[in-house]
């Protein structure tokens, strides 16, 4: 019943956004919305239900479901592991919630049906690649993910958006056309005849120990294939331009869902494809940690620079993503912990950052981080979340960030000293890594708190005073408040997680370290 | 459970005057309510402190324990902590009348105190990282208070100088989590030999990375930026703890480091102790030097912090147990001296709004009785017997002669030396242009203001005679102190 189920939690949404688009011109008419509303938020409920019964029923184990046989040994395959797991409830966590967000967000945009059956039809598309079985179902699910989301990114229809989707699009399926040759390649070496998931990875090592460098190369364009939707530079141009889409959709999309299938579909590849016994400790290893590092290091210096509040944020993902991508590249048990930690930690912290960023867009229509000034007293819980968020991507102890930055530290330096002990020339590289992490919380710690002390202490020259006291010099804006509920809810949900994982961490890092035990 | 009380019950109360809107208007209680948490914290700490013992708070993760033990050490800092902030405290109730936003900044005056606290209680490393980085994000508001352009720019230093150098720190505390396991503080280190086989380069850079790193917070070269902009910024009683205080969490921070997990054996004739000495004696000689040239009060004061507390990092960086002594010492003659310094500028700048140097002309025709602690608190900072400094420095610098550090054994007691001939330098003409203001001195200025003898009120006034008599007296009977230190220094070497 529960392989079942894994279809059910992946095709509803995707039918139910078909629907939403047939019945797109009724509710057009301005009539039903409020049905439409009700509608999407309870299907998206019970498709989280669903995908909380399958975790929580299968325990992370589930058997092969075979949707359809492509051709030969390339089949369309669901199974259910302990990482796809988390990501899976990861996504059917934050949807409800994003939903919820994304109708009071929307609340004045025309043209909503089709953007709920576009956010709806995402939804299932990125627990198809969640649940993927094989690197083909994974693939299939990671190129439609391009295309769902696409309509998303042009929806504002401004000149920008329309800039931003086409760099989306090509980047994107660029990058799928390199993860492809590694599709084709390792099924080729495959020992077990298909790209079905293993643990460990699949590789046959007699053949595969034949034609190392080839392989090792092919490893790293399938790396950086995939890593395209994870911005991994120099590929990461796209996600910064695509923040000009509605804010549900930048924080949800392109801080968890789409982002995060990049990364997710790193980890696939490096732990459960290759095999890190394959990869550690060659040239391939240091080549990708060394990208990792090098967008680390831009990701948070841009973001510093950047004086849009939306894309300073999308830098700051571009980095934080890469750290995941770093976790990913140290390949030992350790790393695939401490890369999935940053992967749920990231993902309520960005969240959280960008709804605020939403929220404040939705009350004043302020989006450059020099109109801020002073707005922390008349929006104060929207800026505390904001700033619990700022202090978590810091990596300060007692939030989410602290704990997904020590174990990727302390599994980066385990890595170093093995590979200095076994004398291997890369061995600098992950104490580098460290270095580079700390100074990415540096700079994470001015483009951050910049924001929340400009909220919450304006500095009173003539121009700051007059725009903290607003309504006094002449009142030529309406007063800002707090969002209404749809929009808080989200919010303080988000900095409950946050300050629940900083605080206790210990029952989602067993799961975690199961995962990476395993695979690693 | 009293070592519980003393952290959270001023954070409580912080959060409580800054969630009560309606203390607004009603100064006599706010400020009432204030003095008596301020009080009840100094007594529980000392209770606690009496009391010793150890106590577990929270699981953070499988192997991170968070915990507080009360060991000699951090029982000194705590103590000393507690009972400078009750003394700005009584100050501040004066100094704030005259200021805005009164009731943010009681609150997070509290806060501090309560996190400063948990810091020196901290049982291990990563406990007392937690504190120092709250401890960095709850002082914020202290320097930020002024909202002038000025103050918020100075904040946003502070808090980017405090945030880069723990996240120095924290590469040094990745890595001996990684070699150590367990990061409990041990008088004289817990590292063993075995543990950093084959890994020593990168300790030693990691050890430096951390004295570095904390050294941020005591305003050490070459991270020390920050401080002479931030601490003047910030209301008079607020730089006074700033100053006095919140620099010796650097302090602690770096004696538990080299001395509770690393050791000292670690470093000793290491690159890491020579670049130590380097930086902490440039340190001692630029502060002095910059303080000497600054034409602003609490500037020249806050420049007078970056080379004293250098002092106590120099006393540290020999490694030697005199020297030890001296460093401890300084560290309570400091704060006490210069809170004394502080609160003085308050007083003169809520009494005549005066805050360069050369307006202090004649100062003496108007708070003779505060001028006359001012000067004794110079004269202990200048380190002129039998007042406190000189206790301290003797130390300093008999343990300088003895460490057998080469060069630096003579040339750290010539830069002291040095350094206390600029204090003379840059604090005595306060007095002598205060008291003798010579015969061209206009005195128009006192007359037409009607400023004549006016003493600054008790609160204020109080708190700083008794920081001035404690700097002279803790000089003529240094001997509890000076056991105290070498008790510590006997189990650390």
């Amino acid at each position: 019943m529960y392989d079942l189920l894994m279809a059910v939690s992946v095709l509803l949404p995707i039918l139910s956004g078909f629907l939403l688009l047939i019945l797109n011109g009724p509710i057009k008419r301005g009539k039903h919305e409020r049905e439409m509303e009700i509608g999407v938020e309870a299907l998206v409920l019970v498709n989280s239900f669903l995908a909380a019964v399958l975790i929580a029923g299968t325990g992370g184990h589930s058997g092969n479901l075979v949707l359809f046989r492509l051709y030969g040994e390339l089949t369309v395959m669901f199974r259910l592991d302990r990482m796809g797991s988390v990501f899976a409830g990861l996504v059917s966590f934050l949807w409800p919630l994003a939903t919820l967000y994304a109708f009071e967000y929307m609340k004045h945009e025309s043209r909503k049906p089709m953007f709920f059956a576009f956010y709806t039809m995402t939804y299932g598309v990125t627990m198809g690649v969640a649940l993927a079985g094989n690197l083909v179902t994974m693939y299939l699910f990671y190129e439609m993910l391009t295309f769902v989301t696409l309509p998303l990114v042009l929806y504002p229809m401004t000149k920008e958006a329309a800039r931003a989707s086409r760099q989306y699009l090509y980047y994107s399926i660029g990058g799928a056309a390199f993860a492809f040759i590694g599709l084709v390649c390792v099924l080729s070496f495959s020992a077990i005849g298909t790209t079905e998931f293993t643990a460990g990875g699949m590789l046959n090592p007699d053949l595969a120990g034949q034609r190392k460098n080839l392989l090792l190369l092919v490893y790293v364009l399938a790396f950086f294939g995939f890593g395209v939707k994870a911005a991994i530079f120099p590929f990461h141009d796209w996600l910064p331009k695509a923040s000009v889409a509605p804010t549900p959709v930048t924080a949800l999309l392109h801080a968890v869902a789409v982002v995060k299938s990049g990364a997710f579909a790193v980890l696939r590849f490096t732990y459960f494809i290759y095999g890190t016994s394959f990869l550690r400790g060659t040239w391939a290893q240091w080549v990708v940690m060394g990208a990792a590092l090098v967008t680390i290091t831009f990701g948070s210096t841009m973001a510093a620079k950047e004086i849009h509040l939306k894309r300073r944020l999308a830098y700051s993902t571009v980095s934080n993503l890469s750290y995941i991508l770093f976790g990913a590249t140290v390949m030992t048990p350790w790393g695939l912990t401490a890369a999935l930690i940053h992967m749920v930690a990231h993902a309520f912290m960005k969240i959280c950052a960008f709804f605020c960023a939403g929220a404040v867009m939705h009350q004043t229509e302020k989006t450059y981080i020099h109109e801020l000034n002073g707005l922390g007293r008349k929006m104060p819980v929207t800026f505390a979340c904001f700033t619990v968020s700022g202090l978590s991507l810091m990596g300060i102890p007692l939030f989410a960030g602290f704990i997904s930055k020590w174990n990727l530290a302390e599994a980066a330096l385990s890595c170093g000293a093995d590979a200095a002990a076994a004398g291997n020339p890369g061995a600098f590289m992950p104490y580098l890594g460290v270095g580079v992490i700390l100074y990415s919380a540096l700079m994470t710690g001015i483009y951050m708190m910049t924001v929340s002390v400009r909220a919450f202490f304006p500095s009173l020259v003539p121009g700051g005073a007059e725009e903290a006291a607003g309504k006094e010099t002449g009142g030529k804006e309406p007063e800002a408040t707090d969002p209404n509920w749809m929009m808080l809810v989200p919010l303080v949900t988000f900095v409950i997680v946050i300050i629940g994982i900083g605080l206790h961490s210990e029952p989602l890092m067993r799961i975690l370290t199961l995962i990476g035990g395993e695979a690693g | 459970m009293i070592m519980l009380w003393a952290v959270f019950l001023p954070v409580l109360a912080g959060v409580l005057v800054l969630a009560l809107k309606d203390m607004e208007g009603n100064r006599r209680v706010l400020t009432a309510a204030f003095t008596a948490v301020l009080t009840a914290e100094a007594a529980l700490v000392i209770l606690a402190v009496m009391r010793g013992g150890s106590v577990t708070l929270w699981r953070l993760t499988d192997t991170i324990t968070l915990g507080f033990r009360i060991d000699r050490m951090g029982g000194l800092f705590a103590v000393l902590t507690s009972v400078i902030w009750l003394l700005a405290g009584i100050h501040s109730t004066a100094y704030m009348k005259h200021e805005h936003d009164e009731r943010r900044f009681y609150g997070f005056y509290l806060i501090v105190v309560g996190v400063l606290s948990g810091l020196d209680f901290s049982a291990d490393l990563i406990t007392m990282y937690v504190f120092y980085e709250m401890m960095t994000l709850t002082s914020l508001p202290l320097v930020l208070h002024e909202l002038t352009k000025e103050a918020v720019f100075a904040g946003l230093k502070y808090l980017f100088y405090s945030v880069a150098g723990a996240f120095l720190a924290l590469f040094g505390i990745f890595f001996l989590a990684n070699i150590c396991g367990d990061l409990q503080f041990a008088a004289g280190g817990i590292l063993t030999p075995e543990m950093a086989a084959g890994k020593e380069g990168i300790l030693l850079f990691a050890v430096f990375a951390m004295i570095v790193g904390f050294g941020t917070k005591a305003g050490m070269f070459p991270l020390h930026g920050w401080l002479p902009a931030a601490h003047p910024v910030a209301p008079a009683p607020a730089s006074a703890v700033l100053s006095g205080v919140i620099t010796k969490a650097g302090v602690i921070a770096v004696i538990r480091v080299v001395y509770y997990v690393v050791g000292p054996a670690v470093i000793r004739g290491t690159w890491v102790q020579t670049v130590w000495m380097v930086l902490t004696l440039l340190t001692v000689f630029m502060g002095s030097v910059l303080a000497y040239r600054e034409k602003v009060m609490k500037k020249r004061f806050a420049y007078s912090t970056v080379s004293q507390v250098s002092y106590v990092l120099f006393g540290l960086s020999l490694l030697q147990p005199a020297a030890f002594v001296g460093a401890i010492s300084h560290v309570i003659f400091h704060s006490v001296i210069k809170d004394a310094l502080f609160l003085f500028a308050g007083a003169v700048i809520v009494g005549t709004g005066w805050t360069r140097v050369e307006q202090l002309r004649g100062l003496g025709r108007i708070m003779p009785l505060t001028l006359a602690f001012y000067t004794l608190a110079a004269l202990a900072l200048i380190g002129i017997p039998p007042a406190s400094g000189f206790v301290s420095k003797w130390y300093l610098a008999a343990g300088a002669l003895a460490s057998g550090t080469g060069v630096f054994s003579v040339a750290g007691p010539v830069v002291l030396l040095i350094s206390a001939l600029l204090t003379a330098g840059y604090l005595l003409p306060i007095t002598i242009q205060g008291y003798f203001p010579g015969q061209d001195f206009d005195g128009r200025e006192i007359e037409e203001r009607n400023l004549a003898g006016k003493e600054p009120e008790p609160a204020m006034l109080i708190p700083i005679g008794i920081l001035a008599l404690a700097s002279l007296l803790l000089g003529c009977f240094p001997g509890p102190i000076l056991r105290l230190a070498q008790a510590i220094a006997e189990t650390v070497f």
